[in-house]
């Protein structure tokens, strides 16, 4: 504990140490060292470091502490990789209720032994299996499955299972999708299809990395914010009632004569100091803005069997994109909240569908760009569906099948964009290049 | 009253000490613990201000004097919660 102690009194600044180190060892070999002289010792250390700190040191430190916050926090937080699959319900006939089937496979009492064969199958959750009881285990899998109704007419529904492997998130997905088509058909029905199978996601879902990065910035601000002003108090508080002394240096011994100026003189003198700053501020608050919201484009591929022509494509792609047909879209998803006149949503919305013809008239592909490159997947998927619903009802009907599933997007769009840790040391660079040029400006007047 | 400030310079008060005799004579007089660190930014802070000045010493243990500046200033002070603590108790018994 001694030699800690010893450690800790290094920690003062240099200028102080020069003077009064050899005098604050002769102390600390005289007192108990336990733990509380430990902790005094080094709070009183970091206080004299902050309150000798000029600016950009500040500014540096709290820097690499908000880059430290995010940096753990991302690899603190384990990727979670979400594979989905949707599965096509062909017209209702009477006594078919789909939800009977999806409950006998995940939410009734039979459903536990079919999820428990699939978790020693498959070694899911081998840490909280060590740990906890089954029977919490499969309730911690029931949270990670979700089933959504892709329409209020239950024509197709949507299977996703997050977990902290993308490949084991694929395979699951994809054997709770088998389960529930063996299901149907041991209760006698034949309606559904796989629409589009389980996908491999390349990219977690979570951690929300602009969230974590956020945090990560906030602690920067409230570490600058906060020590910048607790150093201002300090030093105003020690010089009030004798002789003023300056921020930015312990002096060597006896009183110093400067004087310390009045808050509107403060604000004056670091006009400079001020004005980049908030430069800074705003530039990687734009960077964050742009680097937090991007565009993702999700595609789906529709197969159109042999017999349709140009004409009756066109007639589905106008179908798609009808307001019958984007308006439970619209609604599903809350998609375009900012926007509050109605026309001016469906404009938007039709601005961010692509359909276009591929490969002559063999298939149609068929693109979403949305911010949340979750919503651009499920909104693809529910478009290429429409595209099969309208294909059926359309006179004469035109077969389609899907070829190739709405992907969940990788890269933003357009996608030049740079990474987010590029944008944050970005961020940090500039605020190091510009603490560096204030306090070159700040020292010329001294110095004459 | 626990300003390290105040009860470094009350502590000088009667005579030169060194940081460790500073910390017993106030923990004696208060009860309070000072530690190194704390003890030490109080006693940075008071040269600074021309409280407080070193003595020659040949012992690695550096004592402490008070200056005229610093006797006036804990003059003041402690006349000042004197006057705190007379009106206070003179209410309490007039509670």
């Amino acid at each position: 504990m001694s030699r800690l102690i010893h450690l800790f009194a290094w920690l003062y600044p240099r200028s102080w140490r020069a003077r009064y180190g050899a005098e604050f060892s002769a102390l600390l070999e005289d007192v108990r060292p336990d733990g509380r002289t430990a902790v005094n010792v080094l709070t009183g250390a970091l206080a004299m470091q902050v309150r000798s700190w000029k600016s950009w040191k500040i500014f540096a430190a709290s820097a690499v502490f908000g880059a430290v916050v995010a940096t753990g926090l991302l690899s603190a937080i384990p990727n979670t990789y979400i594979s989905s699959a949707v599965v096509k319900i062909g017209r209702p006939v009477s006594g078919y209720n789909p939800i009977d089937v999806i409950n006998s496979v995940l939410v009734n009492e039979e459903s536990r032994a079919k999820l428990t064969g699939i978790i020693t199958k498959y070694n899911l959750y081998l840490n909280q299996r060590s740990r906890r009881p089954l029977d919490d285990v499969i309730d911690q899998m029931k949270r990670d499955i979700r089933v959504r109704l892709l329409d209020a007419n239950i024509t197709a529904i949507r299977l996703e299972f997050s977990y902290t492997d993308p490949g084991v998130a694929q395979q699951v997905t994809s054997e709770i999708t088998s389960q529930l088509l063996a299901e149907n058909l041991r209760q006698g029905h034949t309606l559904l299809e796989i629409l589009d199978g389980a996908n491999l996601p390349k990219v977690p879902a979570y951690p929300n990395r602009p969230l974590l990065i956020g945090v990560g910035g906030m602690c920067f601000l409230l570490m600058w914010g906060g020590l910048s002003a607790w150093r201002s108090v300090s030093v105003r508080r020690f010089a009030a009632g004798g002789p003023p002394i300056s921020s930015g240096e312990i002096p060597s011994g006896g009183p110093v004569a400067l004087s310390l100026p009045s808050f509107p003189e403060h604000l004056r003198r670091n006009a400079w100091k001020i004005l980049i700053s908030l430069a800074l501020l705003i530039s990687v608050a734009v960077l964050t803005f742009k680097v937090a919201n991007p565009s993702y484009e999700s595609k789906a591929v529709v197969k159109i069997l042999p017999g349709a022509n140009a004409d009756s494509i066109a007639s589905l792609t106008q179908s798609v994109e009808s307001r019958a047909s984007l308006a439970p879209i619209i609604a599903e998803y809350n998609l375009y909240l900012s926007e509050y006149h109605p026309e001016k949503v469906f404009e938007k919305m039709k601005e961010h569908i692509r359909i276009e013809p591929l490969g002559g008239n063999s298939a149609v592909g068929i693109r979403f760009t949305y911010p949340d490159r979750h919503i651009a997947q499920k909104v693809t998927q529910a478009l290429a569906l429409q595209m099969v619903e309208a294909s059926a009802a359309s006179d004469p009907p035109v077969e389609l099948s899907v070829l190739d599933p709405a992907s969940l997007p990788e890269n933003w769009f357009p996608p030049v964009e740079p990474d987010y840790s590029v944008g944050l040391l970005f961020g940090l660079l500039l605020g190091v290049i510009g603490s560096v040029t204030v306090a070159l400006f700040r020292r010329r007047p001294n110095l004459g | 009253m626990s300003d390290p400030s105040l009860l470094v310079l009350s502590s000088l008060a009667d005579g030169d000490k060194h940081g460790y005799a500073m910390m017993e004579d106030i923990e004696r007089f208060s009860g309070l613990r000072l530690g190194p660190g704390t003890l030490y930014g109080a006693i940075t802070r008071l040269e600074q201000r021309g409280w407080i000045r070193p003595v020659s010493s040949d012992d690695r243990r550096q004592p402490y004097t008070l200056t005229s500046a610093g006797r006036e200033y804990l003059k003041d002070q402690l006349e000042n919660l004197e006057r705190v603590v007379k009106a206070g108790l003179r209410r309490l018994r007039h509670a």
